[in-house]
């Protein structure tokens, strides 16, 4: 067991911009990153209702150019296959292969932490490449747990 | 709150105990300051010589035992050395000695007062409370630290080495959730987490790990009527053609070893043996692939020198398929690689497995032997659901694959958020040894 295992803590407005999002839509994503001195998890970015999932991975990549982690959250809408609508708050772990390990430590013993934050995310990703980030990937993770429930 | 203050401003250490070595540093470093075997040389002398008579107690004949640690060290034969471990199962079952390998860590090592470092240990995964609570108990009694922090190995990185130490398996691999395999020397895991836990009840477990392929080698050499003779033995040899009878001179005026002394040095050609000759067959294994795979040249330290075939394939399919194994009772009986992932991933929620299966991490100094991952791979795919995807993980730097464990408690103990999760010295007055339970679950 490891809950909060770092000791990382969370800021105030990481639960705050979860809120907006989720009670209101009021952004498409939000990029979570963990401060420079490493001791707390902060909002990076708030996008835009307008942005697509591109952009959120494009900002992740961003990321993995500075060989760094991020969290992120991903207000996804899909169809099912009978055609419901469905809404729902994907959070990710993005540890690209290539970060530094003092960065996949930190953000892995650190995730429990901002997910316990964060009451009502639908669906959880672990994402360390490209083919884990791609839509069609959580597009298939979203109906699995469509099934499941 | 005083007393945690002071704390955290010196340097905490990182202890990674293996059943094959010990890890031991400063956190914050990249590296650990030093890796010993956790195998130590017991000599028993008894003090019979009277001439140190300059105190008055000295007329019992005393029984000392002195021991000898360190890879150079313990490979040196004396009169009466028994190589013994204070670990069973990964988990510290003799504590007298666990407290000499720990005095020699800091006197050799770390060189500074223990009472002034913090210190984070890593711990098998199945590690039962009683053992959890004495190692508390002895650490803050008899090392007097400031703090302790106690860490399940498989959460924690990627590399618990020839062993089952080694924290951080998942942790290092920028990942909270996966299966870690680890293949060290006494026994083959499969620890599930999620989420950064520990799934206590689907650890599964398999003698056929690393020792055992040892063993075998052992017994083919014996089938092959190929005496090993350990280095210690050795004074010179001749260069000799291949499968000719050995020219070797003994050493004189050798010491008479213990059975456990000759061994460990026996043991350890034949690891050299297998980490340079053995080959994992990619498939399952066919006595006629086997047979037309190139050959090794392997010489023994006697100057003993041969070719490897089909010997090479055949020893590690045990690994992955026990039904091979000659007269070995219960050997049917045992788990083999494939099937310790997929009885562990099958008592997990359904809802998780596809995340396990997608990151199995593979660790562990037997894991290094040519070709495991990619057979792990095949039986692997052949057997998970056509629904879930594999995707099995291994880090392919040696060194860091050697360290990470110790590597991912050096980094949580250096990180200024950690101060909170240590069991301070006065939590530890305060509540007792069960503090560790709460504290570090």
């Amino acid at each position: 067991m490891l809950f909060q295992a770092s000791g990382v803590s969370v800021q105030p407005s990481c639960v705050q911009a979860f809120n907006d999002i989720k009670l209101g839509h009021k952004y498409r994503y939000i990029i979570y990153s963990l401060t420079d001195d490493l001791r707390e998890i902060r909002v990076l970015k708030a996008a835009a209702p307008y942005s697509t999932y591109d952009d959120f991975v494009n900002d992740l990549k961003e990321a993995e150019q500075k060989k760094e982690c991020r969290y992120g959250l991903y207000d996804a809408e899909y169809e099912l296959k009978d055609g419901q609508r469905r809404n729902k708050l994907v959070f990710f772990l993005w540890s690209p292969e290539c970060a530094k390990i003092k960065q996949k430590m930190v953000y892995t013993s650190s995730k429990d932490a901002l997910k316990r934050a964060l009451v009502g995310i639908g669906r959880d990703m672990q994402a360390c490449d490209h083919g884990d980030l791609a839509w069609t990937n959580v597009l298939e993770a979203l109906m699995r747990s469509e099934v499941a429930h | 709150m005083f007393g945690r203050r002071i704390f955290y401003e010196v340097g905490a250490l990182v202890f990674d105990i293996g059943s094959f070595s010990i890890r031991a540093g400063y956190a914050g470093e990249d590296m650990p300051k030093a890796e010993f075997p956790s195998t130590v040389g017991v000599v028993e002398d008894v003090v019979d010589t009277p001439m140190q008579t300059d105190d008055t107690n000295s007329s019992q004949p005393e029984k000392q035992k002195s021991y000898h640690f360190d890879t150079v060290n313990i490979k040196v034969p004396r009169k009466g050395k028994e190589m013994v471990t204070f670990l069973k199962e990964g988990m510290v079952n003799d504590w007298d000695l666990f407290e000499k390998v720990m005095d020699h860590t800091y006197s050799k090592y770390i060189k500074s007062e223990s009472e002034l470092h913090p210190v984070l240990m890593s711990e098998p995964a199945w590690n039962v409370r009683t053992n959890r609570e004495r190692l508390t108990e002895v650490m803050f009694e008899k090392y007097n630290i400031p703090a302790f922090f106690l860490c399940k190995n498989a959460v924690l990185s990627a590399y618990p080495s020839t062993d089952s130490g080694g924290f951080s398996d998942i942790f290092a691999n920028g990942r909270s959730t996966g299966l870690v395999l680890d293949s060290g020397s006494t026994h083959t895991t499969a620890v599930p987490v999620y989420d950064g836990y520990v799934l206590q009840q689907a650890i599964v477990k398999s003698p056929l790990a690393g020792d055992f392929i040892t063993m075998e080698c052992r017994k083919q050499m014996e089938e092959m009527s190929i005496e090993v003779i350990p280095p210690y033995m050795i004074a010179s040899k001749e260069p000799v053609q291949e499968s000719a009878s050995a020219k070797w001179k003994k050493k004189p005026g050798l010491v008479e070893v213990t059975k456990s002394f000759h061994n460990y040095m026996v043991k350890d050609v034949l690891q050299d043996f297998a980490a340079s000759a053995l080959q994992v067959s990619d498939s399952p294994y066919e006595q006629e692939v086997a047979e037309s795979m190139p050959t090794v040249h392997y010489e023994f330290p006697n100057g003993f020198n041969i070719d490897f075939a089909e010997e090479r394939l055949r020893i590690p399919e045990a690994l992955f398929d026990p039904s091979v194994i000659k007269d070995l009772q219960g050997a049917n009986s045992m788990l083999s690689v494939g099937p310790v992932v997929t009885t562990s991933v099958g008592m997990c929620d359904i809802d998780i497995r596809p995340s396990l299966y997608n990151s199995v991490i593979v660790v562990g100094g037997n894991t290094l032997l040519n070709g495991f991952t990619d057979r792990l791979n095949r039986d692997l795919s052949t057997k998970i659901p056509p629904n879930m995807k594999l995707k099995i993980i291994s880090s392919s730097v040696s060194a860091e694959r050697r360290f990470s464990s110790w590597i991912g408690g050096s980094i949580l103990a250096s990180l200024g958020s950690f101060h909170q999760m240590w069991i301070s010295k006065q939590e530890y007055e305060e509540t007792g040894r069960s503090c560790v339970e709460k504290k570090c679950p």
